[in-house]
């Protein structure tokens, strides 16, 4: 078996979609692959945003994105983009 | 003060007590050049400035690190343990504690021990470059059990060569509200070094912790780890680090919401698959409108006649008691703004079971595995993963869902994406969706409507593979990870939260829209342009609003509603689709529908008028012209935040492309669907 960040971007390439289905896949738990996740940000090799997901809590008036100062916060979840990068 | 961490000048607060016993002068130990170095490593935020505030009291200073900006605490940690028996003749000394002060150095919050700070670079500097002799006599090492694997990474590093170390646990309380339990035993038995477990704020395990260190700086120091992997390859060598910690996790930790998380991942294996998921989410999504409009009927049916009746009739009355019961004004109030509003609240009830169930659908953490769903989807069509955010904003409101896509990296994404949202089909052309599903298919009002959403996805795919196809060869899409929360049972407070700002958004905008409109097609209506008549008594076949419609009705006639009637309701709907059904309305001259499962007045005109111009085959022409409605331009607002976002030249590119995408559409859906009906 892989190491976890070997894990954790190869479970990337393949697209899978959620830390959850990675643990299935790998076997390894999901506080450890989240911490795979931070650490493959942390060095450079994944690159993550934060982006909102659902309507802040102060609903569309409060929603940044309807004002045009980028997107809100949002009261719901939140998710993380991943890009491969090639800095190292 | 020099460069050498052993030989740190600490200027205590007080000088240390001596105990006027036969001890003094024993093995008492100051804090000084000769005093054991303690230092404090740990992750920022993992409670290390909170123990080291604990263990010094006052007796601190601070200031930057020789030749560095970094700022580094120092201080005296005074402990004691008991002494050894007395040993003097005919003394009256009592019982005795030997004080150890211990220098103490809060290093800065590290991660780990790649420089990739000034922070970390002084962390490696003083627990791995400097010669043995002058590193710290032994290393404390804080992880936050809450984040058990994270912090775990630091004491890798450390542990890779021989040193003391000790690894102090804190959040011991937090890990546990989260149901997670750390056996420090078992922990210290994987990393090969003395585990103890602290709550600085409560100063509790502080004692222990004391005696850990103490126990430590009378002993050797701890052997390196053994790697299972020597090598230069820094992904190879974190991977193997990783490794060793995923062991130690394991066996140190146990959730009691394993049970829980496994449920949800039980779930999860069907509501993400790959076919099943989709599957279920347009399942879900159909009950969602299925349930709507079945529960919202009745409260719709009470709102109508409120309106249509004794709102109009008494407002018709208080005109006739003034003298004004058959002028403009009656047609403005009465069959524009009573109308209008009235048809508009009518729909309250509708959007707020939406609302409602979406919010569940939200809270309960259905709808973030939707987006895994439709994570493959923006995937196909060479969007990145996070481009279904817009999207989903999209069909709550279009114009938000542009301003949203400043979240994408790239121009060609924003660009993309901004093209696509206003093919979501958004909450304002619901409401024609339901009157005109309850004016042509009855009971099955809720299917249709559902199949207008399905019917949006499949354009926003189909148009997303034309454009990559052609403007945006081989933009390569990116991966999304969504780290997915367990299952929960929605709480009541926070579902009625969300559902009334949403419906209050709704109400705010549309009533606004409305309004105006139902003035603006009211003052064209009242303008002659052909005949003999006069403002505000013209036939609206004759007034600038109707001449204008019939000058574009020849082309909507291949999609089966090319009446003017109709299609003035689309160059409405151009300036926001909230208005389409007050302006048809207004044109007709009749009150509102009495509902939206059994058509009024209203529902009976408008079914007549497809009839009619779609020679015999209403259903395929209402179908062709709620196709249409959902694919071109949804409002002028949209425009704005297009311009906005992605420049003039693309809004107006995307005002063709979906004109010309609405039109293909329609005449295709009538085209097709009069030969089977």
């Amino acid at each position: 078996m892989s190491g976890p960040l070997t894990a954790v971007l190869d479970e990337v390439r393949l697209g899978t979609g959620s830390v959850a289905q990675m643990s299935r896949h790998t076997g390894y738990s999901p506080e450890v692959l989240r911490a795979a996740v931070d650490h493959l940000v942390l060095t450079g090799r994944l690159e993550a945003e934060t982006v909102p997901f659902g309507c802040p809590p102060a609903g569309c008036g409060g929603c940044a994105a309807s004002c045009g100062d980028g997107p809100a916060t949002g009261a719901g979840r939140t998710t993380l983009t991943l890009l491969r990068r090639t800095r190292r | 003060m020099t460069e050498n961490p052993r030989s740190l000048v600490i200027t205590p607060a007080r000088p240390p007590a001596m105990k006027s016993t036969c001890h003094a002068g024993g093995s008492f130990a100051s804090a000084g050049p000769d005093a054991p170095v303690v230092s404090l490593a740990g992750a920022p935020n993992s409670g290390k400035s909170t123990l080291f505030n604990a263990l010094t009291g006052a007796r601190v200073t601070m200031g930057n690190w020789p030749g560095t900006t970094v700022e580094v605490s120092r201080g005296v940690w005074r402990t004691t343990r008991e002494a050894a028996a007395c040993t003097c003749v005919d003394c009256d000394c009592e019982p005795s504690e030997e004080r150890i002060d211990i220098t103490l150095v809060d290093l800065p919050g590290a991660y780990s021990l790649q420089p990739e700070s000034p922070d970390e670079a002084l962390t490696r500097e003083l627990l791995v470059e400097a010669p043995a002799e002058e590193r710290p006599d032994v290393c404390v090492v804080l992880v936050d059990a809450s984040r058990l694997a994270h912090g775990l990474y630091l004491v890798s590093q450390v542990r890779e060569r021989s040193q003391r170390v000790v690894v102090a646990l804190t959040m011991l309380d937090v890990a546990a509200r989260r149901g997670i339990t750390v056996d420090p035993g078992a922990l210290a038995q994987a990393l090969g070094c003395p585990v103890v477990g602290i709550d600085p704020r409560r100063r509790t395990g502080l004692d222990a912790l004391a005696a850990t260190v103490r126990s430590g700086l009378g002993s050797e120091e701890l052997p390196a780890r053994a790697r299972t992997l020597a090598t230069a390859d820094s992904l190879a060598a974190d991977d193997e680090r990783f490794g060793w910690i995923a062991a130690a996790v394991t066996s140190a930790t146990t959730e009691a919401g394993a049970a829980r998380a496994s449920l949800s991942d039980r779930i999860d294996r069907w509501a993400t698959a790959p076919v099943i998921g989709p599957l279920l989410f347009l399942g879900v999504m159909w009950v969602v409108f299925q349930v709507t409009i079945t529960v919202a009927a009745p409260f719709q049916d009470a709102l109508d006649s409120l309106f249509s009746g004794p709102v109009s009739d008494g407002a018709t009355a208080l005109l006739a008691a003034v003298g004004l019961a058959d002028g403009w004004l009656h047609g403005l109030l009465v069959e524009g703004l009573i109308a209008g509003v009235g048809m508009l609240l009518t729909f309250v009830p509708l959007m707020t079971f939406m609302f409602i169930l979406l919010a569940l659908l939200e809270d309960s953490g259905y709808l973030a595995r939707a987006a895994v769903v439709t994570n493959r989807l923006m995937r196909a069509i060479g969007l990145p993963g996070r481009a279904f955010l817009p999207l989903i904003v999209g069909y709550g409101c279009n114009v938000p869902a542009v301003s949203a896509t400043r979240i994408l990296p790239s121009a060609t994404q924003r660009i993309m994406t901004s093209l696509l949202v206003p093919f979501t089909s958004c909450t304002a052309r619901l409401t024609v969706f339901v009157m005109l599903g309850a004016t042509f298919f009855g009971s099955n009002a809720g299917t249709v409507v559902f199949g207008m959403y399905v019917a949006s996805i499949v354009i926003i795919v189909g148009v997303g593979l034309l454009l990559r196809a052609t403007i945006w060869r081989g933009e390569e899409s990116e991966p999304l990870v969504i780290d997915l929360p367990a299952y929960q049972l929605p709480t009541l407070r926070l579902t009625a939260s969300v559902t009334w700002l949403r419906l209050k958004g709704f109400l705010q905008t549309a009533a606004g829209i409305i309004v105006m409109t139902v003035c603006a097609v009211w003052l064209l209506q009242s303008v002659p342009v052909r005949g003999d008549g006069s403002f505000g008594d013209t036939p609206v076949e004759d007034s600038a609003y109707g001449v204008a419609a019939q000058a574009i009705t020849p082309v909507f006639a291949p999609a089966g509603f090319g009446s003017w009637q109709t299609t003035s309701t689309l160059v409405v709907g151009f300036v926001a689709k909230e208005a389409v059904i007050s302006s048809w309305a207004q044109t007709y001259a009749v009150d509102e529908p009495e509902d939206s499962a059994e058509p009024g007045d209203l529902g009976a005109k408008v079914m007549a008028e497809f009839e009619q111009s779609s020679g015999g085959h209403p259903i395929p022409a209402a179908l062709a012209f709620m196709v249409f409605l959902m694919a071109y331009t949804p409002c002028v607002a949209t425009l704005a935040a297009q311009w906005r976002e992605i420049g003039g030249r693309w809004t107006v590119f995307g005002i063709g492309l979906q004109l010309v995408v609405a039109w293909v559409l329609a005449v295709a859906v009538f085209q097709v669907g009069s030969l089977f009906s």
